[in-house]
């Protein structure tokens, strides 16, 4: 079975947008936009050296769909290249994003990718060795006045054994509120005859958005200031008491 | 045991334990074993991948402000050592009274009821002519609880997921909690007990049904059918299965507060609808956040400098339960299996479905660190061959003799000063190998004499023993006799018991809340009505007195089943290796025993046998004595304020004489001995740690803002609170943020506070 390979994270993060900051303040509109791009390459080899790659069966499959969505929110998950070849790079992505100026809002988008692989030789001699390269790409951005959005990643085996995932989440109130998370490594296992196996790969990108029609005003530094009273003198309050 | 003494013993076994000074010392906390949770943390397959972050995690939704409907945290009621010392608009007028009572009494003072502010007269609750002598009279009593004000309450209608404190709640003025018809904020019915070393007790609340074993989502531990946590088990497969946490009262405890509407929140409103408007928030958002927070500072949380404190952690509630437990329990992303609020709206994800869990075990985890070890008790040489303390003064020298002469200890025994820390207790007084607790210049062996010298200072007398009974039998008196009891839980007869059960009430599914009720199922073979298996455990044999009793010959007693045809080795239902586990570290072998199933269904369907009796009703969970200097009122309806005002409660033999109430309760050897009350009071003294008296850490907090009654009295408030204007403005006390050095001025007893 492929092994769970250590992983080596190759982080870069954006540059925090102070204009996004104080626009919480000065407009009133919250967004997101969000992307999970998928770049990968299969290599092979056949351990019988008299053997090709002929009988080694790989197809692909995905299907990107909506979870919730609001009025708003769209997704993009056009970039898509089939599975068309050994050695040759390949790119699937899923974006996502929302604007409101106004109310609440909530999407999710789902892309669910899969490679099938199969060893049809009828030689017991045939055993492929696979290697699947990939590299994806988390990228997040949180915007305005209450924002925030998830991006997930992970991967199965033919089994359901989980392999490996990613998250990466930006909200407007906590920094970075535009974030990047790039990750490279590789899949490893081989099939011999008659065996298959499937990857599955699956992204899921949430956004989460509130908005007010007017700039809201911010909360006073103590919010119990709202007709009430600090307790601060209890000594002359139990004088009062008294007396009475 | 020759016969004739067994006779004298088995007659005269009614005799009172408190013709001398025996049982347990008060033992020190510093390397006193927690109670395990295996699975939590450990094994192959864990809960919790990141500890520290857990710990952050349940501190910050322990002091929160966002996890109420309306302002309250666990912490509002749980803010000064652990306990609660405010004084107005903290009376319950006795809503969980078998006869629920919703009329308030005038106190002491001639005021009472809602946003009332305490005097120092109204206490006790409960007072005679002389506070000496029960038989001089009772001048005055109540069945008023002195308890903690908690929310507003209403019907939830909606919350955001961004801001805002407050819950959308349709609110109006509650029917009982008002003055002159406007609303003032509910109060619970029950005095809050204090957190610290909170994780000793073998079950939470006061009645104990904060079950031992958590559940995943309810209080009721194996007693919900439909508790549980949703799990990923594929890639597109989740499923609902069973938890069973042991040692995991604290988080059961959570799960139920959390959805009280007395003390927390608006009505059809979920734990899953708390994760929902928490999870993308900063913890903390409102509430500032000291830079040398000893928990937030090591993970680089707070956004606090020296110069300024930031209020909210640098984070979100998401992130750190994805952090702190594992992927399993909120990696789901899909939607429809989990349910949905009831006030309509998006179905919930996996992590707000499990979102009881992750509250629940991370409030367990960071409760679990505040064990105050350091009290004078903890750190005073004792001697190597007796283990009394002998560096405390001669008062308080002589206070902890007197603490054992008038059996405190027998009640409140062991390193937490609780009979309920049953686990800890238990583990103490077995032998194990290069085990030892206590100061590095005092170390005591674990194993029988842990707890003082046998066989007069043994901690067997308490009940205590190397396998962590559930249940015991002891005596009653009112009139004397012997009966069942749930260790750790007494009625001392503090309050009328025809008011609060207490441990005497039943659970959400109609059964006792009693685990001695259970044991009596299965000595009848009900086995089916046995759901919490400790109480199917119990070993006869180590009960202070006996249930069923091989005297040797054939004769009958109307408090035992000796009789050989009545009974049956211990075990024997079970199988050899039980038998053998059952008949280990016995007060006397010969309590080995228990009644056959047809003597136990023939006793307990004849109203006059007396043999499975059970001391339930209106009996009480023992609370810890640690940092009592600090933790007033006292008593499950807080019906004292003052440390003396206990002390003379015990010296007259308590207040309500009732046939459950346990034979200790009677004349002391301090009754009638002022010099003894005072020594005693300065020995209880010794239990405060300075580090909870000076809120050092661990019990450092981030600032928090308490609803401190209403402006006005118990006769006058003013409508149009920013919530609802059917509602009374309030006041609120601010406790500032603290940092790991603590506060300069100490923490004061709830007293100091009283009119």
């Amino acid at each position: 079975m492929i092994p769970l390979t250590k992983k080596t994270i190759i982080l870069s993060s954006c540059l925090l947008s102070l204009s996004a900051l104080t626009a919480q303040t000065a407009t009133a509109s919250s967004s997101y936009s969000s992307s999970a791009e998928i770049q990968y390459s299969i290599s092979a080899s056949n351990r019988n050296g008299s053997g090709t790659l002929l009988d080694l069966d790989i197809s692909d499959f995905i299907d990107p769909y909506p979870g919730t969505e609001s009025l708003t929110s769209t997704y993009n998950p056009d970039i898509y290249d089939p599975y068309n070849g050994l050695n040759i790079n390949h790119t699937n992505k899923l974006s996502a994003q929302d604007n409101i100026s106004d109310g609440s809002a909530t999407s999710e988008y789902f892309s669910d990718f899969q490679l099938d692989f199969k060893n049809v030789s009828s030689d017991t001699n045939d055993i492929f060795d696979i290697t699947i390269n990939y590299t994806y790409t988390l990228s997040a951005q949180s915007l305005g006045e209450n924002a925030n959005t998830s991006i997930s990643i992970e991967a199965y085996n033919g089994n359901d054994d989980w392999l490996g995932g990613d998250v990466l989440e930006t909200s407007t109130n906590v920094l970075p509120n535009i974030d990047q998370l790039i990750f490279s490594d590789t899949f490893d296992f081989t099939l011999a005859a008659n065996q298959q196996e499937s990857i599955y790969l699956y992204t899921f990108i949430s956004g989460n958005l509130e908005a007010t029609s007017v700039a809201p005003v911010p909360l006073p530094a103590a919010f119990w200031m709202f007709g009430s009273a600090l307790m601060v003198f209890p000594s002359i309050r139990k004088l009062q008491k008294k007396a009475a | 045991m020759n016969l004739s003494k067994k006779l004298i013993a088995a007659c005269c076994l009614l005799l009172s334990q408190t013709t001398f000074a025996h049982g347990p010392l008060a033992v020190p906390l510093i390397g006193a074993p927690t109670p395990p949770v295996p699975g939590l943390l450990d094994g192959s397959d864990p809960i919790v991948v990141n500890k520290d972050m857990a710990i952050a995690l349940g501190k910050a939704l322990f002091w929160d402000v966002n996890i109420g409907s309306d302002g309250m945290a666990c912490a509002s009621c749980h803010f000064h050592a652990g306990a609660d010392n405010r004084t107005k608009n903290q009376i319950n007028p006795g809503t969980l009274n078998s006869d629920a009572d919703d009329n308030f009494d005038i106190l002491s003072s001639g005021y009472g009821g809602p946003n009332h502010e305490l005097y120092a007269i109204d206490f006790p609750l409960t007072q005679f002519n002389d506070p000496l002598d029960k038989g001089s009279g009772m001048l005055y009593t109540s069945d008023d609880a002195i308890a903690s004000s908690g929310t507003f309450s209403g019907e939830l209608t909606g919350v955001s997921v961004f801001s805002g404190m407050n819950d959308n709640c349709d609110r109006n003025a509650d029917p009982v909690f008002n003055v002159h018809g406007t609303g003032t904020r509910r109060v619970e019915p029950r005095n809050a007990p204090t957190v610290i070393n909170a994780v000793f007790n073998h079950r939470n609340f006061w009645d104990g049904r904060a079950n031992n074993i958590f559940n995943g989502s309810s209080n009721w531990g194996d007693r919900d059918p439909d508790a549980g946590v949703w799990v990923r088990t594929g890639r597109r497969k989740v499923e609902k299965q069973r938890l069973h946490l042991e040692n995991s009262s604290l988080a059961s405890q959570a799960v139920e507060t959390a959805l009280s509407q007395l003390e927390m929140t608006c009505s059809n409103r979920s734990i899953a609808d708390i994760g929902r408007k928490v999870l993308l928030r900063n913890p903390l958002q409102h509430q500032k956040v000291h830079y040398q927070d000893s928990v937030f500072g090591p993970l680089n949380l707070s956004l606090s400098t020296t110069d300024e404190q930031q209020k909210g952690l640098n984070t979100t509630y998401k992130r750190m339960i994805r952090s702190a437990f594992a992927r399993k329990y909120w990696s789901y992303n899909r939607r429809g299996n989990f349910g949905a609020p009831a006030i309509g709206g998006l179905a919930y994800n996996q992590m707000e479905a499990n979102f009881p869990m992750f509250f629940a075990l991370a409030l367990q985890l960071y409760e679990t660190t505040l064990v105050s070890d350091q009290a004078p008790i903890d750190t005073a040489v004792r001697d190597p061959d007796t283990y009394k303390a002998t560096s405390l003064t001669e008062s308080e020298q002589r206070g902890a003799q007197v603490f054992t002469e008038s059996h405190c200890n027998l009640c409140h025994s062991g390193p937490a000063l609780t009979a309920a820390a049953i686990t800890t207790n238990s583990a103490l007084v077995t032998p194990t190998p290069d085990a030892f607790y206590g100061p590095a210049h005092s170390l005591r062996a674990f194993g029988p004499e842990a707890m003082g010298k046998v066989p007069v200072d043994a901690a067997k007398d308490a009940g205590i023993t190397e396998f962590p009974n559930v249940v015991t039998r002891d005596v009653t008196r009112n009139p004397a006799g012997q009966k069942l009891m749930d260790v750790g839980f007494f009625n001392t007869g503090v309050g009328n018991p025809d008011k609060d059960p207490g441990l005497g009430a039943v659970d959400d599914f109609n059964k006792p809340l009693s685990l001695s009720s259970q044991y009596v199922q299965y000595l009848m073979g009900n086995y089916n009505e046995v759901k919490d298996q400790a109480a199917a455990q119990v070993h006869s044999c180590q009960f202070i007195t006996p249930l069923a009793w091989n005297l040797g010959f054939d004769f009958s007693f109307p408090a035992f089943f000796t009789l050989s045809m009545d009974r049956e080795v211990d075990g024997n239902r079970e199988g050899q290796n039980e038998i053998a586990k059952r008949s280990q570290d016995c007060q006397d072998n010969a309590y080995a025993w228990i009644p056959t199933t047809e003597a136990a269904i023939t006793a307990f369907n004849n109203p006059n046998d007396k043999k499975l009796l059970i001391a339930s009703k209106a009996a009480f969970k023992v609370p810890t004595l640690r940092n009592i200097e600090l933790t007033g009122p006292y008593m499950h309806n807080g019906s004292m304020a003052t440390l003396e005002q206990v002390i003379e409660f015990y010296a007259r033999g308590g207040n309500f004489d009732n046939n459950n109430t346990h034979d200790f309760l009677t004349f002391t050897p301090m009754s009638n001995d002022p010099q003894k009350r005072a020594d005693l009071l300065a020995f209880l003294k010794t239990l405060t740690d300075d580090r909870v008296r000076f809120e050092k850490a661990p019990f450092d907090h981030p600032e928090l803002i308490v609803p401190n009654g209403h402006p006005g009295d118990d006769s006058l408030v003013s409508g149009g609170n920013p919530i609802d204007s059917a509602l009374a403005t309030e006041d609120f006390i601010v406790v500032p943020a603290v940092g790991a050095n603590g506060i300069a001025t100490p923490l004061a007893p709830f007293a100091n506070n009283l009119l």
